[in-house]
């Protein structure tokens, strides 16, 4: 559910470059980078884009969502690894891990095109 | 690194928007696309969350001026947040000044509960059809400017009921508490591994229907504990009154840690 409201973030800030770059110019696509953390859906994030760009200059735009997966690293015996389930200890030495990246969030590029010659 | 990283369909030139947007229609990477124009690819590099958060940290600022504790009760619909906010507010009576904001999709049936109290309420509706799921900083922002803080000593924030979307928004709470009713399943921790990640504090109410269920404690313990080894996990009834007395002393040790940290500035 919160994808509709991250959605029309996303258009928010898309419509306010377009406004820098120029009155003719349009989204081609938007990249997003997502931590799996996030629990984004990325099918219904991509629907919920579509419609919150109806009607403004990001309307019919494509959303590309980069994935970063969760890495933690072992406060105690420092192994980096890639969280496959959500556990998480290290599997060694049963300690406290922090998260290196999941929690991603961002919106990274915005492809654009401007008929002005 | 992910398969998904590295689709890249025209790398090209990256460029960051307000430095010198002219330059922006006119530079040599650019493609010409299908219907004749420039294409160019704008390095934005935004973080959604910065308006939030940026919320988040005044409010933050504000109810350490103020040093006023604030606890954002999190769950699914149903696993007893008003509730145990009722039999918290009978305990701490005359004891400290509470205030409550409230947060649902519709309705002000949460707030009246809470009116026996005389404590302030604020009730925030995010609105139906296409309301958020969740309270963000900007409405807790505005429903704040409508509490007096020099009168607050503790700020409760009853979140929308949801196991996914709190999670995602930092309200400038000092504590995320979440509550798990024993009715929900062992599972809940790891299906929604975010909330149980972010939160402080594990409540596990409704424990007087252990009796009557095939729920494992214990594993709902290690459940919690697998997702977030540092939670503290209390089990707690607001019927029965079971857990209580530890869930309320954790809110004195909260707020009076709060307040000292503050005359210590």
């Amino acid at each position: 559910m919160h994808e509709m409201s991250l959605a029309c973030t996303v258009v928010e800030e898309v419509e306010r470059v377009l406004d820098e770059c120029g009155p003719k110019a349009r989204a081609i696509s938007v990249r997003l980078e997502v931590g799996r953390l996030r629990a984004v859906v990325p099918e219904a994030m991509e629907f919920c884009f579509e419609a919150a760009a109806l009607g403004t200059r990001a309307e019919g735009a494509r959303l590309i969502i980069d994935q970063i997966p969760i890495r933690v690293r072992c406060e105690t015996c420092d192994d980096e690894w890639t969280l496959e389930s959500v556990e998480f200890f290290c599997p060694a030495c049963d300690g406290g891990v922090s998260v290196l990246s999941g929690k991603e969030l961002l919106l990274r590029t915005i492809e654009i095109e401007d008929d002005e010659e | 690194m992910d398969e998904d990283m590295s689709r890249t369909e025209s790398p090209g030139p990256l460029r960051r928007p307000g430095a010198a947007p002219s330059a922006l229609r006119w530079h040599r990477g650019h493609d010409h696309g299908v219907a004749g124009g420039r294409r160019d690819e704008v390095d934005v590099h935004r973080h959604l969350q910065d308006a939030n958060d940026r919320h988040a940290d005044r409010i933050r600022r504000l109810l350490a001026e103020h040093a006023v504790f604030a606890a954002n009760l999190m769950s699914s619909p149903g696993s007893g947040k008003t509730t145990l906010l009722e039999a918290t507010l009978a305990r701490l009576e005359g004891e400290m000044r509470v205030a409550v904001i409230e947060g649902d999709i519709e309705t002000t049936a949460d707030a009246d509960r809470l009116a026996p109290f005389g404590i302030p309420v604020v009730q925030i509706n995010t609105g139906p059809f296409g309301g958020d799921c969740h309270l963000a900083a900007p409405l807790i922002a505005s429903a704040i400017e409508s509490l007096d803080l020099h009168q607050v000593d503790l700020l409760v924030v009853e979140n929308v009921g949801n196991l996914v979307c709190p999670a995602e928004f930092d309200i400038g709470e000092d504590r995320k508490v979440v509550l798990l009713s024993v009715t929900e399943g062992e599972d809940k921790p790891l299906k929604y591994p975010l909330m149980f990640h972010e939160a402080s504090l594990a409540l596990v109410t409704k424990v007087d229907l252990l009796p009557h269920l095939d729920v494992d404690l214990a594993l709902i313990r290690a459940n919690i504990h697998k997702v977030n080894p540092e939670a503290e996990v209390l089990t707690v009834s607001a019927k029965t009154g079971e857990g209580l007395d530890t869930w309320v002393e954790w809110l004195r040790h909260a707020v009076q840690t709060k307040r000292t940290g503050a005359d210590a500035h």
